[in-house]
């Protein structure tokens, strides 16, 4: 699940995980990224801290809770390190400073998001 | 325009309302509503005897009322010049925040193509240069910001060598591959921001680094003269070229594929701003030295 709320940023970056074989559900903003959760759990989520309504963080929160995490990877334009200290110590498996190498997101999805789940065409959104 | 101020719970209120009575905000000229205002308040009995302030607001629309967000009272501001206006710093902040959105959708399909060409493809080597000079804009946005950042200063007394040591630090891997010497006479003291009289040290020897390569000689000294303390930066590297001398301070100006053009327009400012100097002297083929003087702290 990919939530930022850069119309622009977020299209190249659907782009670039379907390019390396996976399927990614968008939302713009943490309201968007709830409704979508109400009906699928996603492996892993990609989420830019500064998006409007609820900021990145408090979703990352409530995707830590339950007995189902969903692993989170942040991702900021600006070098905040208050606020990547923040992101880590809540969880996150990485905080990635826009622009970054968007291979890099392969290998951190592959070693994070819950494997059996992820190879290639698998419908992977689908869960009971 | 007559404005509606909606009282704000922000305490910058209470300063626009120590300066700006409401009756004088009716009787002023405010020129745009975002940004820096030019305001205007005429004194009742003498037309010509009026007040300027410069003022940077902004406000946002909600239903009918403007609701005042910030506010900022430019002390020591009141001028009777013309009333061209600036950009304010937070708008210049908030268009390259902006800028760099696209420039990072731009950056991600440009690796997605540059990853579809095989290597013997001239494309491949078209990408490899569209990324690299995205690179070097993202580079600007980020000095852009850190100029914009309101300079509070913040002075305090700490000793030059101790900075200065601190830099060397950073660049304890680059500097081993050198010939680097240090000279001190003894400890200096100044007064002045430590952050930034450190990024003076740390772009000065940069350039410095950059110029000599893996293999050249830098000396950096730091001794004194009259009330002054002088840090002196000398490199092997191919020196400066005769027509570029005039430039080298210029913003923008750069012969580095990679620079950016604002590492020496940052260093002179910084410097000046602490009442110091900043000047070089460059042989072609020879290499340069770079001096910064700083007035020594009482």
């Amino acid at each position: 699940m990919l939530v930022d709320d850069q119309t622009g940023v977020r299209s190249m970056l659907v782009e670039v995980l379907t390019h390396l074989g996976y399927q990614a559900l968008e939302a713009s903003n943490s309201n968007e990224a709830l409704e979508l959760l109400r009906r699928q759990r996603p492996d892993i989520a990609l989420i830019d801290v500064n998006i409007p309504d609820i900021d990145g963080l408090r979703l990352q929160e409530y995707l830590k809770k339950g007995a189902n995490p969903v692993p989170v990877i942040l991702m900021s334009g600006s070098n905040d390190t208050e606020m990547m200290k923040k992101g880590m110590e809540a969880g996150a498996l990485a905080f990635l400073i826009k622009p970054f190498d968007v291979f890099q997101l392969k290998e951190l999805i592959d070693e994070f998001s819950s494997s059996d789940l992820c190879s290639k065409g698998e419908d992977k959104w689908n869960t009971k | 325009m007559e404005y509606k101020i909606k009282r704000a719970t922000d305490e910058n209120w209470k300063v626009f309302e120590k300066y700006f009575a409401k009756d004088a905000i009716g009787d002023s000229d405010v020129m745009r509503r975002e940004g820096k205002h030019r305001v205007i308040v005429k004194s009742q009995a003498d037309e010509s005897d009026s007040e300027i302030y410069d003022v940077n607001i902004s406000f946002i629309k909600k239903s009918d009322t403007l609701k005042m967000t910030m506010l900022t009272i430019e002390e020591n501001s009141r001028t009777s010049d013309t009333r061209a206006f600036t950009m304010t710093e937070e708008v210049m902040a908030t268009a390259i925040h902006e800028i760099k959105n696209p420039l990072f959708a731009i950056r991600g399909y440009a690796q997605l193509l540059h990853q579809s060409f095989t290597e013997d493809d001239n494309r491949k080597r078209y990408t490899t240069l569209m990324l690299n000079e995205i690179d070097r804009l993202h580079r600007m946005t980020e000095t852009f910001l850190r100029l914009g950042k309101k300079r509070v200063k913040n002075q305090k007394k700490f000793s030059v060598n101790e900075a200065i040591e601190e830099v060397i630090k950073l660049y304890g891997e680059r500097l081993k591959k050198v010939k680097f010497e240090k000279q001190e006479q003894e400890e200096y003291y100044v007064n002045g921001d430590r952050d930034q009289l450190k990024q003076v040290f740390i772009n000065l020897l940069e350039n410095a680094l950059d110029a000599v390569g893996d293999t050249g000689e830098l000396k950096l000294k730091i001794y004194s003269g009259l009330d002054k303390v002088i840090v002196e930066l000398k490199d092997n590297g191919p020196g400066i070229k005769k027509d570029d001398e005039s430039r080298v301070f210029n913003a923008f100006f750069t012969t580095k594929i990679k620079g950016t053009g604002l590492g020496l327009y940052i260093c002179k400012k910084i410097v000046e701003e602490h009442m110091g100097s900043i000047d070089f002297s460059s042989e072609e083929g020879k290499g340069t030295t770079f001096f910064v003087e700083l007035p020594l702290a009482k």
